[in-house]
């Protein structure tokens, strides 16, 4: 592999991480403190999903008092607080502290130590968040803690205070996490991977990087201005500190959502390559329209105030509406990829398949509500609950399992079962829109939001039972996950370096790749353009089409599947792959 | 040198800070031109814009003092970063139950210097 492969430029200390637990907890390798990251917010996000079906088994009938009405809303404060700041962006966060130095050949994240401290803060913070929840008189004003109802006077006591420590704390444990990713793309590169030759997947991370960096630091401030608030209420007297504080948490509060979005196109976008068979369509297209969206969504956070009154919502409806075109193009390269390629139907392609026309509904329903005239309508009503849970849950949620089932065999070494894979995807799918499509109609009938029971006879009864049903049905698809790495981890059939014959350079290591992830044995393959592998493999074609011999050397592709990987992840298929027939996999 | 190569790290943040500051102008236009909110929008907005011109500025700096990338540091002591991640939290815990939590983070603080720089003297 002389030829092909470019030997890393550096020569990996000795000195490694601790074994066993301590070599966990105080690891400086990225890997595992993104693998700690992934884990940590899996489980919170069957905490807070216990907290959502106890919600929607309140309100499964009319009447119910399952929660008092103060329980309730302190039940949906965590479960929103705890979804965004403690599940979905340390997810997002996570997969890149995780993947970003892998994919661009780096031998670790620049400044670990920083991301171990943004791990160690973000565990700090769902500490703090929890116990302010299990505090009597949690915090309840919402996970937006508008003041003045966050503030000592209308919520006194520990809760709301543990409140805004955990989130400052877990926003400042982002900052650390996502700058040190963001500094290894900037900064680190292996020779050869220049910025456009990057994956889809770490321009994502990019943009996601980029935007945590500008977006999250006024979160810090209005936490800060709460918190001083909360010690002295008459350093904040009149109306324009209400409107400052919902200004600095929405210039966060929105940005915040594609930060939870950004990750999971990429992961969705590597997973519908590899499994089209060819390379991502548009790449060029795609990298720039990431640039215009991520600014876009920077310059929308005032259509969450349209009915305050004091902003301009002509210029934000203007920006919100614009967000169609680079969305536009994104789906546009989802669906070029898919175009004439040869599907394989893994349990990563359906939920990456699943993710585009779900995430098409909250997006569509997003630029319904960025006409004012159709948000004052339908602000504060389950319309609302249910466009951010297609884009969050039905959008996000579906590109991480992509993402998930896509990268575990590399994180682990071992494959997941695929048939029970599908098994959770099919229950996923039932179970998302069974809870969310009923949301538009409730909202459309004037369901309002924050209810913590309604009245037999306002006509929502059938469409919230139906609701209730389709959360049992998520919450059952998270079991049949759960068991199925509970089998998988039993079973142990071994992924080998490269099982989907996937194009980016962390396929061209070990699974689970080495502490500097590549070395002698892994050397890091000649990149020439953002799908490595493929190159390699389309060269090798190439010659033996010419009759020219191979050097030895220069034979095996980086990352050939193990012979166990084919028998979980399906019929055998030739390697290198052949080429689509609409073309040799060149972009388009 | 051709596109790919011009699209370095650093413009690629600057373009990204150039593409918000015209969205910030324009939001200043709107809010200058009659059409509702305040100036302090723009403000918050025009503050992220100069968080990450400074990105790009730094990514210059970076590359001009160390053009290649020079290898491989081991991180060392990460349990200090244990540490002052408990003593930050224990900071804030001062907002939930008085001023007395904080005053635990000070020992905590300099137990994570102590371990930061017990290398040095060892």
């Amino acid at each position: 592999m002389t030829s092909e492969a470019r030997l890393v430029p550096y020569a990996p200390p000795a000195e490694e991480d601790r074994e066993g637990l301590s070599g966990w907890l105080l690891t400086t390798d990225h890997k595992r403190i993104g693998i700690l990251t992934i884990g940590t917010a899996l489980v919170l996000f069957l905490f807070n999903g216990v907290m959502a079906l106890t919600m929607r088994a309140q309100l499964a009938q009319p009447d119910q008092h399952i929660l008092s009405p103060q329980g309730y809303l302190q039940f949906m404060t965590m479960h929103g607080t705890g979804m965004i700041a403690l599940t979905i962006t340390p997810l997002a966060v996570g997969l890149g502290v995780y993947l970003v130095p892998l994919q661009i050949g780096a031998p670790r994240i620049a400044a670990p130590r920083a991301t171990l401290l943004g791990y160690w803060l973000y565990v700090c913070s769902a500490i703090t968040l929890i116990w302010g929840f299990l505090t009597p008189g949690g915090a309840s004003s919402s996970w937006w803690g508008y003041t003045p109802l966050s503030t000592s006077t209308y919520s006194p006591g520990p809760g709301q205070s543990l409140w805004t420590a955990g989130f400052f704390l877990s926003a400042t444990g982002m900052i650390l996490m996502s700058t040190t990713t963001l500094w290894t793309m900037l900064r680190m590169r292996a020779p050869g991977v220049s910025m456009m030759r990057m994956p889809v997947f770490c321009w994502t991370q990019l943009v996601t990087a980029l935007m945590v960096v500008a977006a999250f630091p006024p979160l810090l401030a209005a936490l800060a201005i709460l918190a001083l608030w909360r010690l002295d209420p008459s350093l904040f007297t009149g109306h324009i500190w209400n409107v400052v504080y919902e200004n600095l948490f929405w210039f966060y509060g929105h940005p915040v959502v594609y930060v939870m979005f950004f990750p999971f196109v990429g992961c969705v976008a590597e997973s519908l390559a590899t499994f089209a068979g060819r390379r991502f369509f548009g790449y060029k297209g795609t990298t720039i329209s990431l640039l215009a969206f991520a600014t876009g969504s920077m310059a929308v956070w005032g259509h969450h105030m349209f009915v305050t009154g004091v902003q301009v919502n002509d210029y934000f409806s203007l920006t919100s509406i614009m967000l169609s075109v680079p969305a536009g193009i994104e789906y546009f390269g989802f669906l070029g990829t898919l175009w004439g390629g040869r599907h394989r139907y893994t349990t990563s392609m359906l939920f990456a398949m699943t993710f585009i026309p779900q995430f098409l509904v909250g997006g569509l329903t997003g630029i319904l509500v960025a006409n004012p005239a159709i948000d004052y309508q339908v602000n504060n009503t389950y319309f609302i609950v249910g466009h951010f849970h297609y884009t969050l849950f039905a959008g996000s949620v579906f590109g991480f399992f992509a993402g998930f089932y896509f990268w575990f065999p590399k994180a682990t070494g071992i494959m997941l079962n695929e048939r029970i894979g599908k098994l959770h995807w099919a229950l996923l799918t039932i179970g998302a829109n069974t809870t969310f499509i009923p949301f538009f109609i409730l909202g459309y009938d004037g369901m309002p939001r924050w209810m913590a029971t309604y009245p037999a006879g306002a006509g929502w009864t059938t469409l919230s039972l139906i609701s209730s049903i389709g959360a049992g049905i998520i919450g059952l698809s998270f079991m049949v996950l759960i068991y199925n790495v509970y089998v998988s981890a039993r079973a142990k059939v071994p992924a080998g370096p490269n099982p989907w014959r996937a194009y980016t350079l962390e396929w061209a290591t070990s699974s689970p790749p080495p502490r500097y992830n590549f070395n002698l044995a892994n050397p890091v393959p000649r990149v020439r353009s953002y799908a490595p592998l493929l190159d390699i493999w389309e060269q090798q074609r190439e010659r033996r089409r010419e009759g020219q011999p191979w050097a030895a050397s220069e034979a095996p592709a980086p990352g050939a599947p193990a012979p166990g990987a084919q028998a979980a992840a399906g019929p055998p298929r030739q390697s290198p792959p052949d080429p689509p027939p609409s073309g040799p996999g060149k972009e388009r | 040198m051709d596109v790919e190569h011009r699209f370095t790290a650093a413009t690629v943040v600057a373009i990204w800070g150039a593409m918000n500051l015209v969205l910030t102008l324009l939001l200043i236009g709107f809010i200058v031109g009659g059409f509702g909110g305040h100036l302090f929008t723009a403000a918050i907005y025009g503050g992220a814009v100069i968080i990450v011109f400074t990105v790009a500025a730094l990514v210059v700096l970076a590359r001009r003092r160390h053009p290649r990338w020079r290898g491989l540091r081991v991180a060392r002591r990460p349990a200090a970063v244990l540490l002052l991640a408990v003593g930050f939290t224990l900071l804030w815990f001062g907002l939930a139950f008085g001023g007395w939590v904080p005053m635990i983070a000070g020992p905590v603080f300099i137990a994570a210097l102590g371990l930061e720089f017990y290398p040095s003297r060892g």
